[in-house]
């Protein structure tokens, strides 16, 4: 259950700093340079790698915090959140900080190794 | 009227069955993206009748895809100032060059590879010319230019060109079959040398199809615990909400 808790921070860790990049570096370098210069090619480049990484690990995130958040009884309005929040830039950071601050409420022996 | 049926759950069915259905939509949507990029790139137009270049493009227009091999003929004049010679081209297992000259149709000037050369050395073109040869797309694997001051580049991209060349470019090029004098002396290319062009870019759109039916399944999934809870909590009334 811990792991799963572990797993869960670090798979939301990784989907936004992927959605991150994602939206504020990789697309406006695809877009703003002109087309053909060096630029422009890494900004393409680095928005298909991102945006297929982007994608098959929010599968995993779906999965993962759907799992924790039916064991840890959480609302379904606040499932729908942590879900959805995987699509949304900067916002999973928030949510990883709630749901974090939640277990630690709420399940203290998840948290107390937690960082 | 069943638990489930009631007009205060209505709102989560319709939800769930949006979401399938967009999943469902994106995912075939993906899949005829894909079939479409597998047929663009399986036509091969090599053997095609060849057409005049300004029927397919212009000096001002982005590469037209569905031309890729198309056979084109044009006339303008050999700017041999502007050769260039394309580096790393293998010909029957040797390396050496390909020997590019643009010549200028128009406003615009289309690059000409004339053939191969064991060496980055070609006799010049000079005077008006009329070519019948392959349409193909500039190449971009991102290689850099060790020493852009040369006239050798890495690979046969219009962006490299550019800088070589006082005229417009277009967004594309054409291996010579016959040049006139400017194929003379040179080992030709042939279609089949030039690089294929990736099919990365499809697998994508196909990997995305099934991400799509993936996501899909989830919603159904999600949505059928959410129904067995909502009869759970029905069936045990008396128990006050957990905090």
């Amino acid at each position: 259950m811990r792991n799963l808790f572990t797993t869960y921070r670090v798979l939301a860790m990784i989907v936004g700093v992927l959605l991150t990049v994602l939206v504020f570096v990789a697309v406006p370098l695809k877009y703003l340079p002109a087309d053909g210069t060096s630029l422009q090619t890494t900004g393409d480049n680095l928005t298909s790698l991102v945006g297929v990484a982007h994608g098959w690990i929010y599968m995993v995130y779906l999965v993962v915090s759907f799992t924790l958040a039916r064991r840890l009884r959480w609302s379904w309005s606040f499932t729908g959140l942590v879900l959805l929040a995987g699509l949304i830039p900067i916002l999973i950071f928030w949510v990883e900080h709630r749901a974090t601050q939640k277990v630690r409420a709420e399940h203290p022996e998840l948290a107390a190794a937690g960082v | 009227m069943p638990l489930l049926l009631r007009p205060r759950y209505w709102g989560a069915h319709l939800l769930m069955l949006v979401a399938l259905a967009a999943a469902i939509g994106l995912g075939i949507w993906q899949l005829h993206a894909w079939q479409a990029g597998r047929d663009a790139d399986a036509r091969d137009l090599s053997t095609a009748a060849a057409l005049p270049l300004s029927k397919v493009m212009s000096g001002d227009d982005p590469f037209p895809g569905q031309y890729l091999g198309q056979p084109v003929t044009f006339e303008g004049t050999w700017l041999p100032k502007g050769t260039l010679y394309v580096a790393d081209r293998d010909l029957h297992g040797k390396r050496g060059y390909w020997v590019m000259t643009p010549v200028l149709v128009g406003d615009s000037a289309m690059p000409v590879v004339r053939g191969w050369s064991p060496r980055p050395e070609a006799p010049q073109s000079s005077g008006s010319v009329a070519v019948r040869g392959y349409l193909q797309a500039s190449e971009g694997t991102g290689a850099t230019d060790d020493d852009p001051e040369d006239d050798v580049i890495p690979e046969m991209r219009i962006a490299s060109v550019v800088e070589h060349v006082d005229a417009d470019l277009y967004s594309g090029y054409v291996v010579a079959k016959d040049a006139g004098s400017g194929t003379t002396g040179l080992a030709k290319v042939s279609p089949e040398s030039v690089p294929e062009v990736s099919t990365t870019s499809h697998l994508r759109n196909l990997l995305y199809a099934f991400q799509w039916w993936i996501f899909g399944g989830f919603a159904i999934y999600i949505w059928q615990r959410w129904c067995r809870d909502q009869l759970e909590a029905a069936a045990e009334p008396a128990q006050p909400v957990a905090g």
